[in-house]
């Protein structure tokens, strides 16, 4: 068995929220709730989820950009949490992230050149002459040519800043791409040139994504395993192709059926007010068209199916 | 007819002089009708309903017919167009963070047209106001009047936005990609709301989005928009079932479906649309167009009558209605 890329090890994250008063505690959110994964090399791996269901906050734990309340995470058999600074950085190159905002993301005072260069600047082993390599091999990658390196981020459209932000994330030669929403913001004609360009990548270049994204289609069109989350934990894991055809949860299955389709009608769940959720019960039971006495008692727990899926509801589909 | 548009041209001031940012547009819209117009960002989408409720930056110049109940809207001053908007014509925007006041409790938001409008005493639009947010079917409506905005989820908001619209029985309601900051499963409720209450009440819809599929389902008719202009408009199901622009096409072939096998190569259209008034003489979408020749940069786009009512406006469309 190949060391897995990535594992992630019952991650839990909690926020502190606000006070209600001087003197009281602090009340506590759970944005991660107990999530385990597992990404082998080539499989990219991605995570689908509404707002709130806290895909980001496991993406930032992922990249070590926040430090979990519990949980481990290993990369290449490694644990991010127990590395050196030093090592920590040296980690990083071995996976970059992609973010959302081709227009956020990109320091609009400098030129692309030293954009794209960014991530090579603390790599010690990297020489200035390998640096500007580098950059063009990047840049080449996803499409720009070596002038661009001179131009300001303004110069360049959304999709190409998407480009840019792509070409900075390769350029260390990562093996695995953390990339949070990266075509939501785009509109659909330059979205398909982007995704295009991933496919690319995960064909040519080896490249691993660890994908974000609340919409379905994006993601099976790049992953090869899904996880579902919703409240903090996975509800339903498996292969991309399986779990989207044949859901077992009943919250991937309304997911599925609100997605708007050409195709046909999405059937949309009655427009119910939800009830009151039970403590201690499933968290999707106030939702659920299926929901049972048992779903109010005990929170499921995810379990495999068989076939490498698992789901985490009592009467799965 | 409730709202003809005709020949509808935006122009918006910039440092190099005005410039064109919608031309030809032209539709219209009956009581109770619905009609999506979809377009990706600069196809002047927004600009055309931003239009028709008067709400154009400063100093944008309109010129065309806006005939809305036989009033022409282009001719109106602020005031008289005051007096329409949230009364006869009701709007609903993306972010209803933006339209809501924070400060102030959504029922005496929701009640505000009402006294403004009909006259009404507070304690009576109060009570209206609940009614309202009952009929978007708000959860414990008593509860949400009482709240301020921010206490509210995204999809709660929405609903609060769409009571407010919704207080003076609006003959029209504009929204504007009313769904596209709420989660799939919320906008799916949403926009099944929004199709009952205009049935029950006869009130036509001008839905703005940038969603294909969101348009194909709850839209009885299109209009496809491109670089500021009209590039298809008709039915909704036959304009998306058997487009016949190129345009129309590379989009529906753009998208990512869902069940498709993984990597499938999507069609990408090459390159990134000029900015709305680019080409001042011929089609917008000439360059990025697989078919393009070089009649399309320098011919005025011609409106081709189909069967069926529909429209296409590309010079390689035979006059059977047919890509040459």
């Amino acid at each position: 068995m190949t060391v897995p890329l990535l594992e992630v090890v019952d991650l839990v994250k909690d926020y502190r929220l606000a006070r209600p008063s001087w003197f009281a505690p602090h009340a506590i959110r759970r944005a991660v709730d107990g999530v385990s994964l597992t990404i082998h090399p080539g499989r990219s791996f991605g995570v689908v989820g509404e707002s709130g269901s806290g895909k980001s906050t496991l993406a930032r734990a992922v990249m070590a950009l926040e430090q979990p309340t519990a949980g481990t995470v290993r990369l290449d058999g490694h644990s991010l949490f127990d590395l050196s600074s030093r090592e920590l950085r040296a980690a990083r190159a071995e996976m970059q992230m992609i973010f959302q905002d081709p227009y956020g993301s990109l320091d609009p005072r400098q030129r692309v050149g030293r954009i794209v260069a960014e991530p090579l600047i603390n790599l010690a082993h990297v020489t200035r002459t390998q640096r500007a390599a580098r950059v063009l091999e990047s840049l080449r990658a996803v499409g720009l040519v070596a002038a661009d390196a001179d131009k300001y981020p303004h110069e360049f459209s959304g999709g190409q800043r998407q480009r840019i932000a792509i070409a900075r994330a390769l350029v260390t030669r990562p093996k695995l791409v953390v990339a949070d929403e990266p075509v939501s913001a785009l509109d659909v004609s330059i979205q398909a040139q982007v995704l295009n360009l991933m496919s690319d990548l995960q064909r040519e270049a080896g490249v691993t994504f660890f994908l974000i994204s609340h919409d379905l289609a994006v993601v099976g069109h790049l992953c090869d395993d899904v996880a579902v989350m919703f409240h903090g934990r996975f509800v339903e894991t498996g292969p991309a192709a399986a779990l989207f055809k044949a859901p077992k949860h009943p919250y991937t299955r309304e997911l599925i059926d609100a997605a708007p389709k050409l195709e046909e009608a999405p059937i949309v769940a009655v427009d119910a007010p939800p009830r009151d959720e039970a403590p201690g019960g499933c968290a999707y039971a106030a939702r659920c068209r299926f929901a049972q006495a048992r779903c109010r008692e005990a929170a499921p727990a995810l379990r495999p199916l068989g076939d490498g899926r698992s789901a985490a509801c009592h009467f799965p589909l | 007819m409730l709202l003809a548009v005709a020949d509808l041209a935006i122009d918006l001031p910039t440092p190099d002089g005005p410039r064109r940012v919608v031309h030809d547009v032209s539709f219209t819209l009956d009581g109770g009708d619905n009609l999506g117009v979809v377009g990706e960002s600069g196809s002047g989408k927004t600009m055309t309903a931003l239009a028709l409720m008067g709400l154009l930056p400063e100093g944008a110049a309109v010129s065309g017919v806006l005939r809305f109940e036989d009033r022409d809207l282009v001719k109106l001053d602020e005031a008289e167009m005051q007096k329409l908007r949230g009364d006869r014509i009701g709007m609903v925007f993306q972010e209803p963070m933006t339209a809501l006041n924070p400060l102030h409790r959504i029922g005496r938001q929701v009640a505000e047209p009402l006294i403004l409008h009909r006259g009404m005493s507070r304690a009576a639009a109060w009570t209206e106001a609940v009614r309202l947010l009952a009929r978007v079917r708000l959860r414990d409506p008593e509860r949400v009047a009482r709240a301020y905005p921010f206490a509210l989820s995204g999809g709660e908001r929405q609903r609060a936005m769409i009571a407010m619209a919704l207080s003076c029985s609006p003959k029209l309601l504009i929204a504007d990609e009313p769904t596209t900051a709420l989660d799939v499963t919320v906008q799916a409720r949403i926009l099944d709301l929004l199709a009952t209450l205009g049935a029950q009440s006869d009130m036509a819809t001008l839905l703005v989005s940038h969603d294909l599929a969101v348009v194909a389902r709850h839209c009885r008719r299109v209009l496809v928009m491109y670089g500021g202009t009209v590039m298809e408009s008709g039915p909704a199901e036959a304009v998306l079932r058997d487009a016949r622009h190129p345009y129309t096409r590379a989009l529906l072939e753009a998208r990512p479906r869902a069940g498709a096998p993984r990597g499938e190569r999507l069609r990408a259209i090459a390159g990134a649309a000029a900015p709305a008034g680019a080409e001042p003489r011929g089609c917008p979408f000439a360059g990025r167009c697989p078919l393009t020749m070089d009649a399309c940069h320098a011919t005025p786009l011609p409106t081709i009558e189909l069967a069926g009512d529909r429209r296409v406006r590309c010079l390689r469309v035979g006059p059977d209605g047919r890509l040459a």
